[in-house]
């Protein structure tokens, strides 16, 4: 969570700026100019520093639903999901890097 | 904002320089002129001419002056407006994307106090940084034909202790109510043990990894039915077993293999009622023979979503120095399932289906009735399909969501080789709907329909309101 909401910040900044930029230099063009940066820096940020997340993501996704729904990651905190991480490689059989993935990932999204 | 004063203050400064110019180029140009003709012919007369061209020049230059002044007032007006922040349209976007900025910010400071609050007051809690808890509690209602209707609560919470980063302890007890008693029970409890990335030792009580309904679908919360599927209510495997297992999964390629090996207690045999004569029981907590039980499963996952298993179990299942002592069974069953989420269906649909075969020595068995023998062969099957609109926005009236209603159909079928009344054959159709109140709670509605052989057919109804932890 704390990392999609720095990212979310960073973007947030860089268009900000961008944008004073922009409308200094051009009026006109301003509203289209913004909507094109938008969605190129939240790209370039996802596919940069976020790889591990989204493996760890994909991984819960179909791992963690196959046997019940998914639960929701902020049911628990950094040390519950320690635990029922472990839990569920012992019950689902996940191989030790499916666990260090989707456990990655569950302590970033709670 | 800054900006556009700023570029108003520009094109005023532009202007006044533009004017300043004018005015020089009109009164300083001329004079050097005069002078230099002065210079050069100081006492020529300036001819009528001359006069006129210049005079129309002069009111030429005043008329532009004139218009200029006029601008230029008006451009201080202007500039005056802008700086009272009148019909200044793009100031409504910068104030939206101030107040994003600051919400973000927001949302990241609280973020950070949760997650420290978290950490800071975790090892607070007496004894709870290593510990976690699970499990389920459960009530239910039914209503079947020939039995008197009633309503059921159970409670089985399961705590989780992980003393280091390979071990992990599992117990749950489950306390429930029946006739006139409260029960308890130790439903699970295990030692497990990370040999290494693909490979897991455990031992104690454990779910038996035989198919998969024991071991991943029977709690209460996860299982889609309030009825359990008639292969396991009947006890052709039993829940839990005692003693070791091994157990893994390892990827081939883009494939996955999962597997679990147990050398167990295993199963015993019943003799001692009418109705159960021949069957297996599986509490048998501490052996009736020398001799263990073997058993293992094997499933292979062509995709995530996709799994298929094979499992067996065999063992003696006779007292040691009874006449059963020879006795032995061999169990086989084979598992499906599919689950997984289609934009096209607007929903998760996910499909089950287990058999199991039982093949117990002959035997003779005395008892109410004459010495009896017969091939003792029990099995079954279901397949059950259930559907979730996952990704229906739809509502149901004001507070209902779609996209929380499972529909669930189940087919059952249980034969038994032995003669009546030691076994009927069942062939059985459950509906259900459910409502998910959260992902770990669930509120069940299920009819069934069971066709009894030889038998009258029996009809159900059952309410399940269930809450995993
Ligand atoms: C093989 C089936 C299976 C898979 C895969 C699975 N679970 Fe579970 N899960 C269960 C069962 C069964 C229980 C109930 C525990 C019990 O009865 O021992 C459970 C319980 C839980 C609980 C309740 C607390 C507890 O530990 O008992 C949580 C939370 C949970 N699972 C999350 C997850 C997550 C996250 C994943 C993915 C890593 C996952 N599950 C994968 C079967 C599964």
């Amino acid at each position: 969570m704390k990392t999609t909401w720095l990212t979310a910040l960073y973007i947030i900044t860089g268009l900000a700026t961008v944008s004073v930029v922009a409308s200094g230099c051009q009026k006109t063009q301003r509203s289209t100019e913004m909507t094109m940066t938008d969605s190129d820096d939240t790209t370039t940020v996802a596919t940069n520093s976020d790889t591990p997340y989204r493996a760890g993501a994909l991984l819960w996704s179909q791992n963690c639903s196959r046997c019940h729904n998914l639960r929701n990651p902020r049911e628990r905190g950094d040390r519950g999901w320690d635990i029922i991480a472990h839990h569920m490689r012992v019950r689902g059989n996940l191989t030790a890097e499916e666990h260090r993935l989707i456990l990655a990932f569950l302590q970033s999204a709670n | 904002m800054g900006s556009d004063l700023d570029d108003g203050m520009k094109t005023i400064h532009a202007l006044r320089f533009g004017l300043f110019a004018l005015v020089l180029v009109f009164t300083a140009g001329p004079v050097p002129a005069l002078i230099a003709q002065q210079d050069s012919a100081d006492d020529a007369p300036v001819t009528r001419r001359e006069f006129k061209k210049f005079l129309e020049d002069y009111q030429q230059f005043r008329g532009e002056y004139v218009q200029l002044k006029q601008e230029n007032e008006e451009l201080r007006k202007e500039l005056a407006e802008i700086k009272a922040g009148v019909g200044d349209a793009p100031a409504v976007d910068w104030k939206e994307q101030l107040d994003t900025i600051a919400w973000a910010q927001r949302e990241s400071i609280l973020d950070d106090v949760r997650e420290e609050i978290r950490d800071a007051t975790e090892p607070w809690l007496p004894g709870v940084s290593n510990f976690t808890l699970g499990g389920a509690a459960v009530v239910t209602y039914q209503d079947r034909d020939n039995v008197d209707s009633t309503f059921g609560a159970s409670f089985a919470p399961i705590l989780l202790w992980k003393p280091n980063d390979k071990l992990l302890f599992e117990t749950q007890v489950a306390f429930g109510l029946s006739s006139n008693e409260t029960w308890l029970e130790l439903d699970q409890f295990q030692i497990s043990y990370l040999l290494n990335d693909y490979m897991t030792v455990g031992a104690g009580k454990f779910l038996t990894p035989f198919g998969t309904f024991w071991e991943r679908w029977h709690p209460a919360w996860i299982n889609k039915m309030a009825t359990m599927p008639l292969i396991y209510e009947r006890g052709l495997v039993g829940a839990t077993s005692l003693g070791v297992q091994l157990r893994g999964g390892f990827p081939i390629g883009k494939t996955k293999l999962n597997y679990a090996a147990y050398y167990v207690n295993g199963p015993d045999f019943k003799d001692t009622s009418v109705s159960s004569t021949g069957n297996l029981g599986f509490e048998n907590f501490r052996d009736n023979n020398n001799d263990k039980s073997f058993g293992g499963r094997i499933g292979f996952m062509p995709t995530p979503e996709f799994e298929l298993g094979y499992s067996f179990l065999t063992g003696r299942v006779g007292d040691s120095g009874s006449r059963f002592r020879g006795t032995d069974t061999f169990i086989q069953g084979i598992d499906l399932s599919y689950s997984r989420e289609h934009e096209a269906i607007k929903g998760r649909i996910d499909l089950r289906a287990e058999a199991i075969w039982v093949d117990t020595d002959r035997a003779i068995f005395t008892g109410p009735f004459d010495p009896l023998t017969f091939d003792n062969k029990r099995n079954g099957w279901y397949v059950q399909g259930a559907y979730r609109p996952t990704l229906s926005n739809a509502m149901l009236g004001k507070n209902i969501e779609l996209k929380n209603v499972e529909f669930v159909f189940r087919y059952d079928q249980l034969r038994n080789s032995g003669p009546r009344p030691l076994g009927a054959d069942h062939d059985q159709f459950t509906m259900g709907l459910d409502y998910w109140i959260q992902p770990n709670i669930v509120w069940k509605t299920a009819f069934t329909h069971d066709n009894v052989r030889g038998d009258k057919d029996e009809n159900g109804f059952y309410m399940q309101f269930a809450i995993g932890f």
